[in-house]
């Protein structure tokens, strides 16, 4: 049987509240003095003899999308834009920190126990390094794809619900200090364990292996850090070309 | 209809210049704007509430969330000191435009 559940006017406008929220050109104060005004255009709709429902949408039709009245409102709120782009900057910067830190564990271990399996031990010296070097662009590169994968897979993810959730807990002091100590703790504990990882393999290898080891390793590092930049470098250039064309 | 740049140039001293009946609130404001220009004058919220802020943040206009005889809370827009002097010069402004277009525009007397 179908059922009609009857118009819910604070809900409706609870909800059209939630989307503008989520841009960053409203203040708290804004959505307050539009949600009046709003209430004032549905009263004075309804007195013409328009049902509440019927009332809220004109209403919201007259307001203008929140894409339109963003653009209006940032022009006045362009601080506190320009604070939300430098949030999500560090975010996306400790988060992709984060991630590979979490993946290069796993590819130190890799490689650590790889040497091992390839023969490292023994064997021409010269060989013996530039084998490791080679083998640790490797994992180093598969370590960076990997993770540039998981943070665009996050970043496109939806994120609404949570940063609903952020917003409410985040009035409360105590709750937000919670949630900041979690993370922070969380991370540090994900730096602590890479950190390690080196110290873990330089444990188990002799004092010639281990140098071996660190001279491959950093020539690795090396090759891997120029083609970390070039990517950087072509992404940033992607985006921006996107962008571009986008306002066109 | 007003052309957009006209509107962007005449909000300013007609908020100003109905903020001299007493304070008011935004929506108060675009229907009284509404109803003097006889509905040719059509504000939107998107337009209307970034100009008051900008206003306010000029020390032209201040403002305060008070309670309204419906019980909800509204913010009431008024008059500053520096809002008053804007005003006069932008009366002289527009005084010297509409005479200046008033002149050109009345009936010459045919000298034949």
């Amino acid at each position: 049987m179908e059922t009609t559940t009857p118009f819910d006017l604070n809900r409706a406008i609870q909800q059209w509240r939630e989307s503008l929220e989520a841009s960053p050109a409203f203040r708290r104060e804004n959505l307050d003095e539009l949600e009046t005004h709003l209430r004032d255009s549905i009263v004075a709709l309804q007195q013409r003899g328009l049902s509440e429902a019927e009332a809220f949408l004109i209403a919201i039709k007259r307001a203008g999308s929140g894409v339109v009245l963003g653009a209006e409102f940032g022009k006045v709120n362009a601080r506190s834009i320009w604070l939300d782009r430098v949030m999500w900057m560090l975010v996306g910067n400790l988060f992709f920190w984060t991630v590979s830190g979490l993946l290069s564990f796993v590819s130190s271990s890799v490689l650590f126990f790889g040497i091992r399996g390839i023969g490292f031990t023994g064997g021409n010296p010269t060989s013996g390094y530039l084998y490791i070097a080679l083998f640790s662009t490797f994992i180093n590169l598969l370590t960076f794809a990997g993770a540039l994968a998981i943070c665009w897979r996050l970043f496109t993810h939806n994120w609404g619900p949570t940063t609903h959730w952020l917003a409410k807990n985040s009035r409360s002091s105590a709750r937000l200090t919670a949630i900041a100590v979690i993370g922070i703790v969380g991370i540090m504990l994900v730096y602590l364990v890479h950190a390690s990882s080196s110290a873990l393999l330089f444990r188990y290898a002799t004092p010639t292996d281990a140098a071996r080891l660190a001279m491959g390793q950093s020539l690795g590092n090396l090759v891997t850090s120029l083609i970390q930049t070039a990517v950087f470098v072509a992404l940033a250039l992607w985006l921006a070309r996107r962008r571009l064309l986008a306002k066109t | 209809m007003l052309a957009k740049e006209l509107v962007a140039a005449s909000t300013v001293p007609l908020v100003l210049s109905v903020l001299t009946e007493g304070e008011n609130y935004g929506y108060a404001l675009i229907q009284r704007v509404r109803e003097l220009s006889g509905g040719k004058i059509e504000w939107t919220e998107g337009m209307l509430y970034p100009v008051l802020h900008w206003m306010e943040d000029e020390a032209l206009i201040e403002s305060e969330w008070r309670e309204a005889e419906t019980g909800r809370k509204r913010k009431y827009y008024r008059l500053c000191k520096e809002g008053r002097k804007a005003l006069q010069e932008e009366k002289q402004q527009w005084l010297t435009v509409h005479e200046t277009l008033a002149k050109l525009w009345k009936p010459q007397p045919r000298l034949t």
